[in-house]
């Protein structure tokens, strides 16, 4: 089977190699060709009397200087390699957010199966989700994370920062350090760091990184430098 | 005909037609039946908010009763979708508070749902009774508040599995003593406790309540109250299944299940404590639903369970049913038309559980009925596939997570494209297929050849080339929701099949090597299409043109482009549109 190149209805018909030559078809070299030799593209033709049909052609590869697939891959994996980094392996497995949520807890909770079953009962109250939201001052969007990954106040800190951008308009103004603020249960704006990590931990709703400005700043709030 | 039939008559017809696609075929006969058909409308059902806006809805369908709306990408589900990416309900409802005042129905999917627009619906629509809310957020439990407290007839409360934040428990409360119209409340989602006594009385003057799921923190002490009162049960989702073992706790909540004679659905059993589930083998027998995917509770006692079962049509369940208990399943529930099965920890490096092809080679040889499956294991077997696609051609939803990437078959170490090419050849009927493990453009060819009534098809880190993606959009006829992460599929396959993009729904491509020239170009080339770059790192024109982008959208749309994108979010094709206008 060959690409067909073509603005015609979708599925509306199998290109017969033999005739191929008369429409605008793009070659693939490297693996394409090879793959077209070695496998049996007449098992993809149910119809047999089906005739070519002309199509416009939406982009003609042929002929184009330095498009081997090739130097696509490389340029790819050159510019992947950073979406890798900054991200592992996202979403996978396939679990969807809501149960892992369920999941973590469950081992947070008791460990092993069935463990602690009075112990769990008894964590209902206190805490059954660890994603919180992270906003961090004048960047747009913000991010959720698990508290459950992190153990100390130094490790959370350090995460977020890495999180957010640290450059932008802004930054000449931006003495580099950051205020970190919890709000807790009652909907109050806390500054993190002024309790044990474990009662941080069994407040905190969200979290909102605030950036120290320089001298005549715009924040006027006390605060504790962090990074 | 429009002469020998009245209006009257032809509408009367047409009601008795209930698949959205034969509406569509009527109104597409001629003019009249057109006219006819929209004034009659009443449901709605709109697989992408994005493809079309409330104005264009309304102003063919005036009549609408009750709407169906999904939102965000089905990968939103696996956290591949950033935050604020978009899908607002709000602006659906505000239009239709002013064109539907006798709207009855909202069921919404992956959508962003504020307390505002919850208000609105309950002050707007007089005769509310359907609010149907899957896996949507934004929301609070004071905007639940409003609608308990304004929606007089409300029939159906079913939250999915949306995240609410949970303000109070107290919105429960909030239902008058006059409703008394509940058929169906779903709050399993909820993490904080509710008002006890609200839920408990609320149920029972709720003579028609059929599906009754309540959360977590509802305590197993408190089971046998509730169902004392409605023992007309369908469904029954419970909360936290433990508690101490004592002997009236377990005769108490054993008497209260016997109770419930029609009893068909049960979920929930979170924290199971086993020594409790005896107390639902009085009903065993006639369920034909059993959710045990949050019961972390392990052999004998999970299988001993689903054995007195035998009319289950339906299982979801943790691995530690292990391959064990799926022979036991096979073996004695002969009606079982659903499996899944979820990993108990799938973040692990090593198996914790024996679960292999082996589970799920039994159920397909001892169930006749089974026609849809997850499966989420560790090793598979091309042999394993081949048996499961010879012994069930009924096949319609086959998706099988192989947790490990690129895993190959572990007897031959070869691709899985052969099983996998075994499935869809063998299972005439297949729509929905996800692939795992080691694939390579192989598998594509055999899907592209066989599967010509696919309708959705999820891909991750398989394929070796173009060709891969190419097979798929030329030879899928029915194909409807393509998704794909982390696959070597480039901008030919995609340009070269332009036009099929307009016959789907959506496509989904992330981390592929589609670079932003390509997606700029298709926008230009297909103006029916959205074409939207998602890229986090910043305006993908920073970049070079060749360079991949992070995360594409593509869908068609008779809206045109919209207008609530956040700043990650790129449409293509922007520039030419602000120009012509």
């Amino acid at each position: 089977m060959e690409l067909e190149l073509g603005l015609a209805l979708p599925n509306s018909h199998f290109v017969d190699p033999i005739n191929s030559n008369m429409i605008n078809i793009d070659r693939f070299d490297d693996n394409f060709s090879q793959m077209k030799m070695k496998d049996d593209y007449s098992m993809a033709s149910d119809g047999s009397n089906q005739v070519p049909i002309k199509t416009l052609p939406l982009l003609i590869w042929n002929g184009q200087p330095n498009d081997d697939g090739h130097q696509k891959r490389r340029t790819f994996e050159a510019c992947y390699q950073e979406i890798k980094e900054e991200n592992g392996v996202v979403g996978w497995p396939p679990i969807k957010s809501w149960r892992k949520k369920l999941l973590l807890n469950h081992e947070g909770g008791g460990g092993g199966w069935n463990t602690n079953n009075i112990d769990h009962r008894n964590n209902i109250g206190i805490r059954n989700s660890m994603y919180v939201k992270v906003k961090m001052e004048g960047v747009a969007i913000g991010r959720k994370i698990d508290l459950r990954l992190y153990n100390s106040y130094q490790l959370l800190t350090n995460t977020l920062l890495q999180m957010f951008p640290r450059s932008d308009e802004n930054c000449n103004e931006n003495d580099g350090s950051f205020t970190l603020l919890y709000q807790d249960k009652e909907g109050d704006w806390m500054l993190a760091g002024d309790v044990p990590w474990e009662t941080f931990m069994e407040t905190v709703q969200r979290i909102q990184i605030l950036r120290n400005w320089k001298s005549g700043s715009r924040s006027t709030r006390k605060s504790s430098h962090i990074s | 005909m429009a002469y020998s039939f009245p209006e009257e008559v032809l509408e009367h017809v047409f009601s008795f037609l209930s698949y959205d696609k034969d509406r569509n075929a009527v109104s597409l006969v001629c003019k009249s039946w057109y006219e006819i058909e929209r004034w009659c409308r009443r449901k709605i059902f709109i697989g992408n908010c994005y493809a079309v806006n409330p104005r264009i809805m309304i102003r063919r369908f005036p009549e609408v009763r009750s709407i169906e709306l999904k939102g965000k990408p089905h990968f939103a589900d696996f956290n591949l979708v950033p935050e604020g990416w978009g899908a607002y309900v709000y602006p659906w409802i505000l239009a239709m508070s002013k064109s539907y005042p006798l709207l009855e129905e909202i069921k919404l999917k992956r959508m962003v749902i504020t307390d505002e627009s919850l208000e609105l619906i309950a002050k707007s629509f007089k005769n509310f009774k359907v609010l149907v809310l899957s896996s949507c957020d934004g929301f609070t439990t004071d905007g639940l508040a409003a609608i308990a407290a304004n929606c007089r007839n409300l029939r159906e409360l079913d939250l999915g599995e949306s995240e609410v934040e949970d303000l109070s428990g107290h919105w429960l409360s909030h239902f008058p003593d006059s409703c008394t119209s509940l058929v169906s409340l779903n709050i399993a989602c909820l993490v904080s406790e509710v008002s006890f006594l609200a839920l408990e009385r609320l149920v029972a003057r709720s003579p028609n309540l059929r599906t009754l799921r309540i959360n977590r923190a509802v305590p197993l002490e408190k089971l046998p109250y509730l169902l004392r009162r409605t023992s007309q049960l369908v469904e029954f989702g419970t909360g936290a299944y433990s508690a101490d073992v004592r002997s009236d706790y377990f005769s108490n909540l054993t008497e209260a299940f016997s109770g419930c004679k029609q009893l068909k659905c049960l979920s929930g059993f979170w924290d199971v404590v086993p020594a409790y589930l005896p107390a639902i083998y009085p009903v065993c027998s006639r369920l034909t639903s059993l959710n045990l995917s949050y019961a972390t509770c392990q052999n004998p006692e999970l299988g001993k369970l689903i054995s007195q079962c035998h009319n289950l049509q339906r299982l979801w369940v943790l691995d530690y049913i292990e391959d064990f208990g799926l022979e036991e399943l096979a073996a004695n529930c002969k009606d079982l038309q659903e499996l899944r099965v979820f990993p108990s920890d799938p973040f692990a490096a090593e198996p914790n559980v024996t679960l292999t092809e082996q589970g799920l080679v039994a159920v397909s040889d001892g169930c006749p009925k089974l026609q849809s499956v997850l499966y989420f294991c560790r090793q598979m077997t091309n042999a394993a596939l081949f048996t499961i696609a010879r012994n069930r051609p009924n096949m319609i939803r086959f998706r099988l997570c192989i947790i490990e990437l690129r895993t190959p078959d572990y007897l031959t170490l070869g691709p899985l494209d052969a099983g996998f090419g075994a499935i869809v050849e063998n299972c005439k009927e297949l729509r929905r297929l996800s692939l795992s493990g080691l694939l390579t453009d192989r598998v594509f060819e055999y899907i592209g050849t066989h599967a010509k009534k696919l309708e959705m098809l999820s891909i991750a880190f398989a394929g070796d080339s173009d060709l891969g993606l190419h097979h798929v959009l030329s030879g899928c006829e029915s194909l409807r929701k393509l998704e794909i992460r982390d696959c070597p599929f480039g901008d030919k396959a995609l340009l070269s099949n332009a036009a099929k993009l307009e016959t789907m729904r959506s496509l989904w491509m992330s981390s592929c090597s589609i670079s932003f020239e390509a997606c700029k170009m298709l926008a230009q080339k297909m103006p029916r299409l959205n074409v939207e770059v998602i890229d986090e790192r910043g305006p993908p024109d920073t970049r070079p043109e060749s360079c991949p982008v992070e995360k594409l959208y593509i869908y068609r749309s008779v809206a045109g482009r919209r207008f609530d994108t956040p700043g990650y979010v790129w449409t293509m094709g922007e520039e030419a549109a602000v120009r012509l206008s």
